[in-house]
């Protein structure tokens, strides 16, 4: 994979016209679509980005999906078919799901791209020069430093909850042991992240924090930044005037 | 109840945004006010320490699992803005790291998931028992305040998906609140269970927190009554072809939502017609039965230590 060269806040800025443009598209606006997934592969072949990986993580992420199913069903008009055991369904709901599906399917390849490309924490100062609370994102890059740290923490717990559960005998009480431990467990994690946090904080101080943490990588944005940015506003404008009917 | 990209409209997505970053800006003041520095790591941390509980998934009944969602517990624990800005990180990070939920409704994420559940739970809790010396009683409220909370964040996705024009309300309200009656009693016993723990180990971490979160009270005042005027709705407009809605309110709704609910999941009340008004009787008498089942619950935990 290609490093970007683009500015994280510019790729966040670019991002989110993209996904505004392809929710403004009116239903059944299959041609701009095609041209808005044109863009994405562009974007995948210029970062080396392999498709099917692609694909794979945007299908992963999709489940929801399933709730559009009921669209047709209960959308008004024309009845273009019925099941066997009478539910009617209709060509606008028809319509209307597709573009649905379209939408959420386009947003979401563009969100794995932005999230393949950079690491998070360029994400993240993205995002603060772009004028999100700086306490926010220093709280979600916590959060993220620690994620794993704490996750293992539970796994820990798990498997030692396992361990005594051992002798508990046939599922049922094996079962009911690990129910009824279950406030003991988050709870003992709750302290221990509590725990955590005021260590961290002291290691924090003993190393001179005075308010902010130290960055290392100094973003500046360039001409090329600039140009992608209008580019991406440029193709917002026109989906919006696909949408009024003016192209 | 991550929504993704492409369900709601664009302005719906801006308007979300905009009322996201106004509750966020509220609850960071608040927060920042109340406590010092240590804040700072301690809301990240514990942004990583909901991350992992909800991924700890527990044996429930017959093959199915339920986890913690956090909000109400959170807010109990480290007051409700903190919580605000904890669950918010939560809620981002899920996006930006597992694309759970998408961009352009983020702000809508946002505002169900942490911004509503952590006031409400909160809120309700305090309202229904929390401030009370008696252990046992406070102990319902939390279990009401977390059961309430994952109701209400639910609802107000139905609602927000019902605005967007995607699924309409007497589809959406019953499939989002009866589902969540089921994920809102999980939610509600692991919270209970967890403060049961905490008030052993580490009492002075489980009391009532009143100067903190008096605005808290307003907000969930005003989403209740903007959800029961949403939920209302239906019964004043005449739906697109009522006697299809009726064919499918009875079919296909019924089917949609899944697990065992007290008998309450299809909403089919005998004598009355309209789904909507049925949807409302559920949730009243849902919401009587869960405040029964979490004071027994309360009661019995609470006689155990």
């Amino acid at each position: 994979m290609n490093e970007p060269g683009i500015d994280p806040g510019a790729a966040w800025v670019a991002t989110l016209a993209f996904v505004v443009g392809v929710a403004l598209l009116p239903d059944g606006g299959w041609s701009g679509w095609l041209a808005a997934y044109g863009v994405l592969l562009l974007a995948a072949l210029a970062l080396r980005l392999s498709l099917v990986r692609l694909l794979a993580r945007s299908l992963l992420a999709l489940p929801f999906v399933v709730a559009v199913a009921a669209i047709p069903f209960t959308t008004p008009g024309e009845v273009a078919g019925q099941l066997p055991w009478g539910w009617t369904f209709s060509h606008a709901g028809l319509v209307k799901a597709g573009s649905v599906l379209a939408r959420a399917w386009l947003s979401i390849q563009a969100f794995v791209i932005l999230m393949v490309a950079y690491p998070l924490t360029d994400l993240l100062t993205g995002l603060e020069r772009l004028g999100l609370p700086g306490l926010l994102v220093n709280t979600i890059g916590f959060a993220y430093r620690y994620l794993n740290l704490i996750r293992q923490e539970a796994e820990r717990m798990l498997r030692a909850r396992q361990a005594r559960a051992a002798g508990k005998g046939p599922a049922g009480g094996k079962t009911w042991f690990e129910l009824a431990s279950t406030g003991g467990l988050l709870g003992s994690l709750f302290l221990r992240s509590l725990d955590r946090s005021e260590r961290v904080y002291d290691a924090m101080l003993a190393r001179g924090y005075q308010g902010n943490g130290p960055t290392w990588r100094q973003l500046r944005w360039t001409g090329r930044d600039l140009l992608l940015v209008l580019t991406a506003l440029g193709g917002l404008i026109l989906c919006w005037w696909q949408g009024r009917g003016w192209v | 109840m991550h929504l993704p990209d492409g369900f709601l409209p664009a302005w719906l997505g801006a308007l979300g945004w905009l009322l996201a970053l106004a509750g966020i800006g509220i609850a960071l003041r608040r927060s920042d006010r109340s406590c010092d520095d240590r804040q700072l790591p301690l809301m990240g941390v514990l942004a990583a320490f909901v991350f992992a509980a909800q991924a700890l998934n527990f044996p429930i009944a017959a093959g199915t699992s339920g986890h913690l969602l956090g909000g109400s517990l959170l807010a109990l624990l480290i007051g409700p803005w903190a919580a605000v800005v904890s669950m918010t990180a939560v809620t981002m990070l899920q996006g930006l790291v597992f694309q759970d939920g998408g961009l352009l409704v983020m702000g809508w994420n946002i505002l169900n998931l942490a911004v509503f559940s952590c006031l409400s739970g909160w809120a309700i809790a305090h309202w229904a028992g929390y401030r009370s010396p008696d252990r046992r009683r406070r102990l319902a409220g939390a279990f009401v305040g977390a059961w309430l909370s994952v109701e209400l964040s639910a609802m107000a996705a139905a609602v927000e998906l019902a605005v967007g024009g995607t699924f309409p309300l007497w589809l959406g309200l019953p499939a989002m609140a009866g589902s969540h009656a089921v994920i809102g009693a999980v939610e509600a016993a692991i919270t209970v269970a967890v403060l049961v723990f905490l008030h052993a180990v580490r009492p002075a971490l489980v009391r009532p927190r009143e100067a903190e979160g008096r605005p808290a009270n307003w907000v969930v005042l005003g989403l209740a009554v903007a959800l029961v005027f949403a939920s209302l709705s239906p019964l004043a407009s005449p739906l697109p072809d009522a006697l299809e809605a009726a064919a499918l309110a009875g079919g296909f709704a019924g089917r949609a939502t899944a697990g065992p609910s007290l008998g309450l999941v299809d909403y089919t009340w005998p004598g009355i017609a309209s789904p909507a008004l049925a949807t409302l009787l559920a949730v009243a008498v849902g919401t009587l039965l869960v405040y029964a089942l979490g004071t027994l619950l309360a009661g019995w935990l609470g006689r155990r230590r």
